[in-house]
């Protein structure tokens, strides 16, 4: 096995990615509360062509690039809450603050990468789970069952990770019966267009945005607006 | 930028898949350049102050889990040897015992029960451990147990090296699981003999090492590739029993604890492998 790449790495054999990834998928379904099992089947089934294709796909775009030199991350220390506060009502900065204090929750409660073992490719996989809290906002998907499918599905088209697709799939058919008919006749149309259409989210410099009003973020991502109830 | 970026990573790519083999055979103390005393700490060498804390941070985690944790990792298989320690042991009904690391209680209630079972006897059980955490669990499996009298359990936080006892105050000590943690084992050997009467007992049970070569492969294996994911999963802590499978290589073997023990005084001390010797059990006695 190789040495440690990162402070968090654990490097770990093939069998056993295997057995976390079974493990962590039956531990997820069992106790959903266990957010560190669902981080650890992302890890393990986010194999080394899906994760380079999203590198290389960075690489490609000038905010991508970036990036990648530049490696920002999304934590409690970087992301000013005050300063989010207080900016304009209906900026992506000020909804993005709104969401973590709605669901009294923070940067840091994403748990660290652990069992990517490439020390660039870490950063991919990093990056993707600390904008999720980001995907939810400028989408204007709430954590609801519901929510949490449609953007599930946006990853999955955009990003193509494995736990996504799944995710996505197996949620859908986790809906009640009222949800998934809306789902179906509403959100998923509408999401697929997002994922095809939008901008890749991997490269979007979200901490630039900040004082972005929200309807101008969309538009420049290619977004249409979430759709209303009646819709 | 992308041919450079694609460069570097074929680069990274050939570095992470050299195969760098990790080291099973434990460091001797001899080699470490180092001028203070160092430890181990399974397969890290750490600054003695260091090993207790560390160890300390172990238990404080894998307090809440660890009895979930044992029946997975060993199948079930820790009941059979706590049970048969204890049948070794041949608990006395009058006893005053001393369960030594002995935490969440799985040998202190198997030693009260064999002298409960005894009618009129007025043996007590006295548990210590280094670990509030573990005492605590120990404590609420007790009060949950209707079939153990709670008066003859006592509860004690302290240090297996430096034992909060008289001399000669109790007619056995047992030790299980713990002593492979603790930083000076020579120090708790004689602790032991010191807290001990005469006519007095000295058990542990500990895993040791296993001598056939095909089965130490599959012990090896199961130990390295499983143990870790197991914690991970059900306890949310890789790093704890990754530390457990290494400590255990780093302990001494079978007949090297054996002479330890006589070393502190114990007479016709002796070991007996259980499974092949993933564990043992060794006994001294103080005459």
């Amino acid at each position: 096995m190789a040495h440690r790449l990162y402070p968090t790495h654990i490097p770990t054999s093939p069998l056993q990615k295997l057995l976390l990834a079974g493990g962590s998928a039956l531990m997820a379904i069992a106790r959903p509360q266990r957010g560190d099992m669902v981080a650890t089947m992302g890890e393990t089934t986010a194999i080394r062509p899906v994760l380079q294709r999203l590198y290389d796909n960075m690489a490609r775009d000038e905010g991508g690039q970036r990036l990648l030199l530049e490696r920002p991350r999304i934590t409690n220390t970087s992301v000013d809450r005050k300063y989010l506060r207080s900016l304009e009502e209906g900026t992506f900065g000020r909804e993005y603050e709104r969401f973590l204090s709605s669901l009294e929750t923070s940067p840091d409660a994403r748990p660290p990468v652990q069992f990517i073992d490439d020390a660039d490719l870490v950063y991919v996989m990093q990056r993707y789970r600390e904008t999720h809290d980001f995907t939810h906002v400028v989408l204007g998907m709430p954590t609801t069952m519901l929510g949490e499918v449609t953007v599930k599905w946006f990853e999955g088209i955009q990003f193509g990770l494995p736990m996504c697709v799944s995710g996505g799939v197996f949620g859908t058919l986790r809906l009640g019966p009222k949800h998934r008919q809306r789902f179906f006749s509403t959100y998923m149309p509408w999401v697929i267009k997002q994922g095809v259409n939008g901008r890749f989210f991997l490269s979007v410099e979200w901490e630039k945005h900040w004082e972005t009003p929200l309807k101008q973020l969309r538009r420049q991502l290619n977004l249409d607006p979430p759709p209303t109830e009646n819709s | 930028m992308r041919a450079s970026s694609s460069s570097r990573l074929l680069l990274l790519h050939h570095a992470v898949n050299k195969r760098m083999p990790v080291s099973l055979t434990p460091r001797h103390l001899a080699q470490s350049p180092r001028f203070f005393a160092t430890t181990h700490f399974g397969f890290q060498d750490v600054e003695e102050g260091e090993k207790a804390k560390k160890v300390h941070e172990v238990f404080a985690n894998v307090a809440g889990r660890y009895d979930l944790m044992n029946d997975a990792m060993s199948m079930g298989i820790h009941r059979v040897w706590k049970n048969y320690f204890v049948h070794r042991l041949n608990p006395q009904p009058n006893w005053k015992h001393l369960d030594v690391a002995g935490g969440t209680g799985d040998i202190a209630f198997r030693v009260l029960r064999k002298m409960q079972a005894v009618k009129g006897s007025t043996g007590h059980v006295t548990v210590l451990d280094i670990n509030q955490n573990m005492l605590d669990v120990g404590q609420a499996r007790a009060t949950q147990d209707a079939t153990l009298s709670q008066e003859r359990l006592s509860w004690v936080c302290g240090d297996a090296e430096s034992l909060p006892f008289d001399d000669q105050s109790f007619d056995a000590y047992t030790i299980a699981f713990g002593i492979r943690n603790c930083t000076h084992v020579d120090k708790v050997v004689a602790e032991a003999y010191r807290v001990l009467k005469k006519g007095g007992r000295f058990f542990c049970l500990e895993f040791s090492q296993v001598k056939n070569p095909l089965l130490r492969m599959v012990y090896d294996q199961y130990s390295f590739q499983v143990i870790p994911v197991l914690g991970h999963v059900l306890a949310g802590d890789w790093h704890s029993y990754q530390y457990l499978v290494e400590s255990i290589r780093r302990f001494p073997r079978q007949d090297e604890f054996r002479d330890m023990i006589s070393t502190a005084g114990f007479q016709g001390s002796a070991y007996e492998n259980l499974t092949f010797g993933t564990c043992a059990v060794h006994c001294g006695f103080k005459r």
